[in-house]
């Protein structure tokens, strides 16, 4: 079986130059592995995004199996930037996402501070309705990866953080 | 954060000009409403047919805007892309807002299709 060569992307921080030739990857048919670096700041992540959906287009994937995955990726980078590096301010996080033929296996590692207890949020989902001043305004992060992902595990391996998930691609599921 | 008021016969609609409403844009968003919706319409609704992409800061950040609105005013939404309905829908937010299919139709005060 070919191997293929992985795609490699890196998103840096704001303010430093990336020439053309390294945002503009072409990515081969066959399971080809898509890896992404990108700065823990607001922005690297909305930029990241954009170059995840660009990487995982050529896969063949349908507006209905990229969507949520961006949404997924962005609740997890999300959480990196404001909780594992919100002392630093910044840090590097690795987006590595491995095509297979009914789903992608994703993982996100960082180098910030471990969850809380060393466990993921339970992310249950608010019990609605709510009266208007009552409705949270966040918390729903954590329910959404829940939703949308299967085989969900966070691992700390000395300083690093590793969360793991499966999304399944290619399904009419209802999601 | 661009957003346009246009005030209609039965409420201000506010129109986001943006493709996304995420965790580096959900505190401008949530500041632009406040000020365009300073003078307390009855009823605004947010038109986020231009809005792509939605996530859970942005999702809280529509929450907020309803709050900032206050108890004499009522935030509709309308003309939401399916990235977005499929945030609302998953949070169960969709039974929170009423959802309009169009802002127009929405503001038009012609009685409501549903």
């Amino acid at each position: 079986m070919r191997t293929w060569p992985p795609a490699v992307f890196r998103v840096l921080p704001d303010g430093i130059a990336v020439t053309p030739a390294e945002r503009t990857v072409s990515v081969a048919h066959g399971g080809v592995t898509v890896r992404l670096e990108l700065a823990a700041t607001a922005t690297a992540v909305r930029e990241g995004l954009a170059t995840l959906r660009q990487a995982l287009a050529p896969l063949g994937l349908t507006a209905s199996d990229i969507d949520p995955v961006e949404l997924v990726v962005a609740e997890v980078l999300n959480n990196v930037v404001e909780h594992a590096y919100a002392e630093a301010g910044t840090g590097l996080i690795r987006v590595t996402v491995r095509p297979g033929l009914r789903e992608l296996s994703i993982e996100v590692e960082d180098d910030g501070h471990p969850m809380p207890g060393g466990v993921l949020p339970c992310g249950d989902s608010p019990v609605l309705p709510l009266a208007v001043d009552n409705l949270p305004e966040g918390g729903f992060g954590w329910y959404l990866i829940r939703t949308l992902t299967r085989d969900l595990v966070y691992t700390r391996i000395g300083p690093r953080n590793c969360l793991a998930f499966r999304m399944e691609i290619g399904s009419d599921q209802p999601h | 954060m661009q957003i346009d008021r246009l005030d209609r016969d039965t409420a201000a609609i506010l129109r986001v000009r943006e493709t996304r409403i995420d965790a580096a844009a959900a505190i401008r968003f949530k500041d632009r409403v406040r000020e365009l919706t300073a003078d307390m319409p009855a009823r605004v609704v947010l038109d986020l047919q231009d809005v792509q992409f939605l996530d859970s800061s942005g999702l809280g950040a529509v929450v907020a805007a309803m709050k900032l609105l206050g108890p004499g005013s009522k935030l509709e939404l309308a003309a939401l892309t399916p990235g977005v309905e499929r945030v609302f829908r998953l949070t169960r937010m969709d039974t929170v807002f009423a959802i309009h299919p169009d802002a127009d139709m929405a503001a038009s005060g012609l009685p409501r299709a549903s």
